[in-house]
């Protein structure tokens, strides 16, 4: 029982600090505004400073809710992933919906749509991509037909096909204007969350974490063997899909908004299992509350640190490598 | 509780038959072993009795009714699963594993309540595991971790249980206490038990009933003394075999030897 309270203690803890940090994270920018102002604009009594309403409501509040949401989504999705196909290596984007999303949003740049059709596009064909899957899998037929290993080969060459797919569009693009869009986009940034493309992705996010949320006990029985998790009741075709299609949904809305980013669907989870060991009525909550903190820290120092904004994909492991060893030496990885 | 395997018939595929026409029963508080050489089919009856392969032809019956018009957790709440113990990808406490046992009772959405905990605690009791409540699955012995499964398994509340080989792999010692815990579910608490097994000893010493799979998908089904006997393991295994029977402290224990070859015909 001690790892219960532990765990208790634990989200408590990071529930408040969270609050603290996106606090923080309203202050903090080029343009600094005092907390006092801050909390007065958040109640909705206006600021004496210039401009600082606008910067506060239409600016940071936006960008740091969803990168709060994709975080929590992604990592969320990833310890789902990890349970669902008994892999400690499992990501988001093992079954190619980040390599869909990726193509969707190229091939929207490259038409020219409008920011909102790029993040459309870019779900459409992230969902799109494991459907594909879904489809792939089927057609197996004899022993394999409905096993696991079918689902991630097919994964492979889903995601495969659409990274080839994102490279083709690269390479017709011109290189002058459009192709600099293509891959800054794709080494992933929260700049351009508006309150439009927070209606856009938020729901999905929202949703597909709520149904994770809600399935984490069924995800224990889900990490067993095919006959032990169908011995122990579990409806495994429907309960499969479902973790996959909300999964899916999350990482499709992310890498909408804002591209791909890479680790912490990875990082997240196993930081999550080191603490409370493997059982997804805790790691599943953790994870989304640590993805969160995660993914607002590690914006903020993105666009605090210089003036130009530092692509966030390659902070996610420039913070998260460290962070990562030195729990596995303070834990010794995953034992509990 | 009441379950038969009546003229099942499986084969992967057309022409190699795997099992032909298999039947066995178990009744309340009995104990089946199931025998045969390797590639015999031991595992595939398994997986068809437990609904994991469908039999080409013949029935299931539980109690009379045929397990294809029982739901899922119906099924599962009266029979109960026992795999060979296996590390697990993500390892679990034991307290959390056989919690697991109580999956079968709960919707999708649905958590294991305080009354499930203290089932499986109960369920630990019984299979003599409390202790262990709080280590990980990853930290016991192989001995230790069947009898966590087979905790899981009684977590669930079922009438019967299906073990797959349950003391392959472990010491002797282990193997004692895994086989007197059959004994002791069987015939103190009624629960039906049937399990596979390699040791033609261990189902002498356990089982009231035996199945023996042979080549070809034949089988025989009988009270285990009558089918384990020389000739027909010879045939299944074979094998030229000596059964020697020891008297100690008044209970009949028997050894098997295994003799010689019997060359195979070739052609």
């Amino acid at each position: 029982m001690k790892l219960d309270v532990k765990f208790k203690y634990w989200m408590i803890a990071s529930t408040v600090i969270l609050i603290v940090i996106a606090l923080f994270a309203l202050c903090a920018g080029q343009f600094q505004v005092p907390a006092d102002q801050v909390l007065s604009i958040l109640a909705g009594k206006g600021s004496t400073l210039k401009n600082a309403e606008t910067v506060i409501r239409q600016v940071r509040l936006p960008r740091i809710l969803f990168s709060m949401l994709a975080g929590a989504g992604l990592a969320a999705a990833g310890a789902a992933f990890q349970s669902l196909f008994s892999n400690p290596l499992a990501t988001p984007d093992t079954l190619g919906t980040a390599n869909g999303a990726s193509f969707g949003a190229a091939l929207g740049i490259l038409l020219g749509m409008s920011s909102a059709g790029i993040q459309l596009s870019a779900m459409f064909f992230g969902i799109l991509a494991v459907l594909l899957v879904f489809l792939v899998t089927r057609t197996a037929a004899g022993q394999n037909k409905g096993s696991i290993i079918m689902v991630i080969l097919a994964g492979l060459v889903i995601s495969s096909l659409f990274s080839a797919l994102v490279t083709l569009i690269k390479y017709v693009a011109d290189p002058n204007n459009i192709l600099p869009v293509i891959t800054f986009w794709l080494m992933g940034s929260f700049s351009s969350v508006t309150f439009k493309s927070l209606q856009i992705g938020a729901p999905l996010i929202i949703i597909g974490v709520l149904i994770l949320f809600f399935l984490r006990y069924r995800m224990n029985a889900m990490s067993l063997s095919n006959d032990e998790a169908k011995s122990l009741g579990v409806n495994l075709p429907l309960t499969r899909s479902i973790i996959i299609i909300s999964a899916a949904a999350i990482t499709a809305s992310v890498v909408a908004i804002c591209g791909v980013i890479g680790w912490v669907g990875l990082l997240i989870p196993h930081i999550a299992r080191m603490l409370f060991g493997n059982d997804n009525r805790r790691v599943l909550p953790a994870s989304i509350v640590f993805g969160a903190e995660f993914m607002l820290i590690t914006d903020t120092i993105a666009r605090c640190v210089s003036n130009a904004e530092i692509p966030v994909s390659i902070l996610t492991a420039v913070i998260g490598a460290p962070v990562f060893i030195i729990l596995l030496r303070k834990t010794g990885g995953i034992r509990i | 509780m009441k379950f038969e395997v009546k003229d099942g018939c499986f084969s992967y595929l057309k022409e190699d038959i795997v099992l032909d026409h298999v039947s066995l029963c178990a009744d309340e508080g009995q104990v089946i072993s199931i025998l045969g050489p390797n590639g015999g089919g031991k595992t595939t009856l398994l997986k068809c009795m437990l609904g994991f392969l469908k039999f080409a032809e013949g029935a299931i019956l539980v109690d009379g009714v045929s397990e294809k018009e029982m739901k899922q957790n119906e099924f599962w709440q009266k029979v109960a699963y026992v795999p060979q113990a296996r590390t697990q990808t993500f390892p679990y406490l034991v307290r959390e594993t056989v919690l697991m046992g109580r999956s079968p009772y709960l919707s999708m959405f649905q958590m294991p309540s305080a009354i499930d905990k203290e089932i499986a605690e109960d369920a630990m009791k019984r299979a003599g595991i409390l202790h262990l409540a709080e280590k990980s699955c990853a930290e016991i012995s192989g001995g230790e971790l069947q009898l966590v499964l087979i905790a899981r398994a009684l977590a669930s509340k079922p009438e019967m249980l299906v073990m797959d080989e349950p003391e392959t792999g472990l010491d002797f010692r282990n193997q004692l206490l895994v086989l007197n815990m059959i004994k002791k579910l069987s015939k103190e608490e009624h629960l039906s038990v049937i399990f596979n097994t390699h040791y033609p000893e261990h189902a002498l010493e356990v089982s009231d009933h035996t199945l023996l799979l042979m080549k070809n998908g034949n089988s025989m089904f009988g009270e285990t003394k009558d089918i384990l006997n020389e000739k027909n393991m010879c045939e299944a295994f074979g094998v030229n075999i000596k059964i020697i029977e020891e008297n100690i402290e008044g209970l009949t224990h028997s050894t098997i030897l295994p003799v010689s070859l019997i060359e195979e015909d070739k052609s």
